[in-house]
């Protein structure tokens, strides 16, 4: 493009250098061709004006001729001295006449010859005219007519080459007009093929000149155009590369991590508050400083990594200490890598650092309580182990002791009973089966108390259990409670399940044992046990079609010592549902229920001991399978 | 008495136990052959022809023993354990009848060699059931193994 503009230039400079020197050229022959015929035109002018005034030099010279001819003639003739006045005129005039005749023709040599003639002439006349006047005077009348002849003959001669003058004058007159004539001629001519030339020349170059700067014009503006555009674009892109750069500023002086930006002198170039407001730098001007100066502290292995960076390595650290000169301490984590310019050379690096002194800080301070809580846990634990030692005597002691005097009680009161019968009056009797009775039911309270309490203290033993053999054993047991009634047991598809066999039992037991209580007044109990899945995981039922309770009991459900039912109806401890609560959760699993007042209940769990020990389970059943 | 067969060494440190235990014994017609130990030490001296039972012979051991656990003097356990350390005792039959349903009881218990292990039912009447069955069990059913009492009896 920009070569096309050159080329162009340099041919309308080229056109127009020839054209400027024809011109030029042309102008100038034009000019001295006219100077010249100005000159020679003037000069002509010059001739013609020198001819009249001969002309007119001749005709003064034959007036004042005539003059004296006329005042001597008529003074001779009439005596009148009047005359003699006009004659007077005639002979003072003449000499000059005759001077500026010889001066006016000096240049012609026939016209001096001719003029020395008419003075000749004149002078021979003046002689004649005076004699004649003499005579006159003399005599008083008039002359003889010879001197009238004679002056007219004399008169005659001066007339005569007063008229060859003339005809002298004008035969050079006519010859010089020819001259300037044809001199105009040829000037016009030169002028007219100059100027048509000229014309030409300015046609040609008006043309040329013409198409150029339309042409060049049309250039232009197409110049005009690519310039505007190169100019919006420059524009644009300087407005862009502003923008980024003030973006990139922006960024990464608001940046919330610690940024900085050095060349490859390390100095700064540009860094974010982040890295100001962390080494504390917010009153100093780093911008140009050297890191080093600003960090005299810098340890060597900092320097090495720097160093490092400039030679292309992107490093890292984790959490490295910087002393600070002040005597403060930092921990930093801090990357560093390599910049590169247009060029694709190493400009310098960029360094990326978190302060975590902070973190450390609260890592150390966290560190401490966690030292502090493992002593307290440990502590705890101690005391927790102490509490359960404690706990186990008790346990053992009211297994032991309490027990005891309990079975004494409803010994000693059923011997009284059995031994005694016939004499006991029958309020004795009475209140002797209430003794029995209420111990009966505090060593069944005593027993179940016990078994919560072991359920919270033992370790359980987890195994694979196929839970089907155990509901079968449970229902077994169960027979003395079931054999007199109506009961129809829904026995489902049940699995195995990796748990604490005897625990487990024991949910079953105070289950089914729960169902087959509430379901006492049913003509037909019926009482399902099965398993289904939840969130993927087994989960285990009983249900019973018994009296069922009000949901809004359901939370009292599983407390200790809770009972939603009259003793009298029913009989229980409030210790079983706990119980079996205790075991659920000690598997890991859950337990709900689901009840309507007279309604049944339905009771659901599920042991999420395959979670808390899935390897050993996954172990279990590779056994199994094999 | 000393002279006769001792079926059953009752071994009790409770008065109310061991009158509610000979009153359940009385009932099944089990008492004329028991012989009472109210503490270790006591069964001790019995099982192993000692001190005031010296002139006892281990020809002549007990068909059952019922050991309560926790004693005076020498505890349950430990009677068991000198019992079936020792060859001459080790044969007779021991059921621990306690109130103790304590697991680590049974453990030890049975470790150390114990026949049978049974809580005491607060239930009177169940508790009559139990000592029933377990005479029955241990004094008719099984068969004792072949000692010198056998031996002794077939002579006299």
């Amino acid at each position: 493009m920009e070569q096309h503009y050159l080329t162009i230039w340099s041919r309308l400079r080229h056109r127009s250098w020839i054209g400027i020197t024809l011109g030029v050229v042309l102008t100038g022959l034009s000019f001295v061709v006219s100077l010249r015929s100005m000159r020679q035109s003037s000069a002509d002018d010059d001739w013609v004006a020198h001819t009249h005034t001969v002309g007119t030099a001749l005709e003064t010279t034959l007036a004042h001729v005539t003059a004296i001819e006329t005042g001597a003639r008529g003074y001779a003739a009439a005596g009148d001295e009047s005359f003699l006045e006009s004659y007077g005129n005639g002979t003072h005039a003449i000499g000059g006449d005759l001077d500026a005749l010889s001066s006016l023709t000096a240049d012609n040599p026939t016209q001096q010859e001719r003029v020395a003639r008419l003075r000749m002439q004149i002078k021979a006349r003046l002689a004649i005219a005076d004699a004649t006047i003499s005579q006159r005077e003399k005599t008083g009348v008039v002359p003889a007519p010879q001197f009238f002849l004679k002056g007219q003959r004399r008169m005659n001669a001066v007339q005569a080459t007063i008229a060859e003058m003339k005809a002298q004058e004008a035969a050079k007159l006519e010859q010089r007009q020819l001259t300037a004539f044809s001199t105009r001629r040829r000037t016009e001519v030169l002028m007219l093929a100059s100027a048509l030339a000229g014309l030409t020349l300015m046609i040609v170059a008006g043309t040329i000149t013409a198409r150029e700067v339309k042409r060049s014009s049309v250039l232009l503006d197409q110049i005009q155009l690519l310039n505007a555009d190169l100019e919006r674009g420059v524009e644009q892109r300087t407005a862009e590369l502003q923008e980024s750069q003030q973006r990139l500023h922006l960024f990464v002086e608001h940046a919330p991590a610690a940024l900085a930006m050095f060349d490859r002198d390390m100095n700064y170039i540009q860094v974010s508050r982040r890295w100001l407001t962390d080494y504390s730098l917010e009153d100093r001007i780093v911008r140009g400083a050297s890191h080093y100066e600003v960090f005299p502290e810098m340890p060597a292995q900092w320097r090495d990594a720097h160093r490092r960076g400039l030679e292309g390595e992107v490093l890292r650290g984790e959490s490295d200490r910087l002393e600070r000169d002040d005597g403060t301490e930092q921990w930093i984590r801090w990357e560093t890598r390599p910049w590169y310019d247009s060029g694709g050379e190493i400009g310098g690096i960029v360094i990326f650092t978190e302060n975590i002194t902070e973190r450390k800080r609260a890592e150390d301070e966290v560190r401490r309580l966690n030292g502090e809580l493992e002593q307290r846990v440990a502590q705890r634990t101690a005391q927790l182990e102490a509490a359960n030692k404690e706990l186990g005597a008790f346990t053992y002691s009211v297994s032991h002791d309490l027990r005891a005097p309990l079975r004494h009680i409803s010994g000693f009161s059923r011997i009284l009973l059995d031994d005694f019968e016939a004499t006991l009056p029958p309020d004795a009797k009475h209140h002797l089966q209430r003794i029995d009775e209420g111990t009966r039911r505090m060593g069944q309270l005593v027993d179940e108390l016990l078994t919560l309490a072991q359920v919270g203290r033992r370790e359980l033993t987890l195994q694979v259990v196929g839970l089907r053999s155990l509901v079968d054993e449970v229902i077994a047991d169960l027979k003395p409670e079931t054999a007199e009634r109506n009961v129809e047991w829904k026995i489902g598809d049940l699995g195995y399940a990796d748990c604490d066999a005897g625990l487990v039992k024991q949910v079953f037991h105070n289950l089914l044992f729960n169902a087959v209580k509430f379901t006492r007044p049913r003509q037909q109990a019926i009482i399902e046990i099965g398993q289904t899945e939840r969130e993927g995981r087994p989960l285990f039922y009983v249900r019973d079609n018994g009296v069922g309770f009000s949901m809004k009991y359901a939370d009292k459900l599983f407390g200790v010592f809770q009972r939603l039912h009259r003793a009298e109806d029913f009989e229980g401890t409030g210790v079983g549902l706990a119980t079996v609560q205790r075991i659920v959760q000690k598997h890991g699993g859950q337990i709900w229920t689901e009840a309507e007042l007279d309604r049944g209940a339905t009771f659901y769990f599920t042991l999420g001991s395959a979670e808390i020990n899935g390897s050993k389970t996954k172990a279990a059943h590779a056994g199994e399978n094999l | 008495m000393s002279n006769e067969q001792i079926e059953i060494l009752l071994v009790e440190d409770n008065r109310d136990d061991l009158e509610l235990t000979m009153h359940a014994l009385r009932k099944e017609h089990m008492v004329n052959h028991i012989h009472i130990a109210r503490d270790g030490e006591e069964a001790l001296d019995f099982l192993f022809c000692a001190g005031p039972h010296e002139d006892r012979s281990f020809e002549r051991p007990p068909k059952l023993v019922l050991l309560d656990l926790k004693l005076p003097k020498v505890d349950g356990l430990e009677v068991l354990r000198r019992m079936k350390g020792d060859p001459r005792t080790q044969a007779i039959p021991v059921v621990i009848l306690t109130s103790s349903k304590e697991e680590r009881d049974l453990v030890r218990g049975y470790g150390l060699g114990a026949n049978s292990y049974i809580q005491k039912p607060v239930d009177f009447q169940q508790f009559r059931e139990t000592v029933k069955t377990v005479g029955l069990y241990w004094l008719l059913i099984n068969q004792a193994a072949p000692t010198a009492v056998g031996q002794a009896a077939s002579k006299s």
